[in-house]
């Protein structure tokens, strides 16, 4: 899969070092020696994993949102993470799937991967709020 | 007396530290006591300064776990099994935020903790609770050519 940078990164997107990817709703944390939890077995840290999780999360409903061409902003509320597998320090992909779209919450599952697709390290569910303008 | 865990798994080694540098001052065996203040480095919404909730959740995945290797009379390897976190409001860069995790107790190897962050009037920004798997492998996984597809 191709990466493909953010455009007008901010600042958690750097420290994240997310990119799209060349497959639709697919993200890529690329490996830094920051993302590292136990640097001994240089597994990436439980907190990393969630936040990939977390912006995966977003970045879905926002394209779903947009697509039914409802503005809209929205905001995480809550996450749970079930932590599959160990990591390593390779890279980090995330893909998010739309459960529901309410009026005023949207759920989305994510599932993230390094070696295969069908080795998920971790799952999560997201309950994200909804502001339409 | 001795160093709490939590203050060598954030000691300058660690990589977080650079952009994570909390004081644990009152720290004691499974309830870790923190503050710290927002950095700049998650900054989500640059008009408001508000960070990305992966702050709260790598700070609470690590506190949390700090708890844990608290009540241990032995090192040995964790491993966060399930976290969940809900974000009551997003910190705004520098802001003053102090926070709390406690290992409530240990059955069969796993470990059960809740933790939160609070903002300097002590309203809560994010409450989380989490289970940790004590005595984890210990050596880098290279290889998952033979792991099971379940």
């Amino acid at each position: 899969m191709q990466h493909l940078p953010i455009k007008g990164s901010t600042p958690a997107e750097s420290w994240l070092n997310v990119s799209q990817t060349s497959r639709h709703g697919v993200y890529v944390c690329d490996f830094q020696e920051r993302h590292l939890g136990n640097p001994l077995i240089r597994s990436i840290h439980g907190g990393t994993v969630g936040m990939l999780i977390e912006y995966c999360a977003e970045q879905e409903l926002k394209h779903h949102l947009a697509q039914k061409g409802v503005e809209a902003r929205v905001e995480l509320t809550s996450s749970s993470v079930d932590y599959l597998r160990v990591t390593k320090d390779a890279p980090l992909y995330g893909r998010a799937e739309v459960v529901r779209i309410g009026r005023r919450i949207g759920f989305i599952d994510t599932w993230c991967w390094q070696d295969s697709e069908d080795l998920p390290v971790s799952r999560g569910t997201c309950r994200l709020r909804i502001f339409e303008s | 007396m001795a160093q709490h865990p939590i203050d060598l798994f954030f000691s300058e080694a660690h990589p977080l530290t650079a952009y994570v540098s909390p004081d644990f001052s009152g720290t004691s065996g499974s309830h870790v006591v923190f503050t710290l203040n927002a950095p700049d480095h998650f900054i989500q919404d640059s008009k408001t300064g508000e960070l990305h909730t992966g702050f709260a959740t790598i700070v609470l995945d690590s506190v949390m776990g700090g708890s844990v290797m608290g009540v241990m009379t032995e090192f040995k390897p964790i491993a966060t099994v399930g976290l969940s976190v809900s974000h009551l409001r997003r910190p705004i860069a520098g802001e003053k935020i102090t926070g709390e995790a406690s290992c409530d107790g240990v059955y069969e190897g796993l470990a059960y903790v809740k933790g939160e962050l609070r903002d300097g009037d002590g309203e809560p920004l994010a409450i989380a609770s989490g289970t940790f798997m004590i005595g984890t492998r210990a050596t880098s996984i290279r290889d998952r050519s033979g792991e099971s597809r379940i």
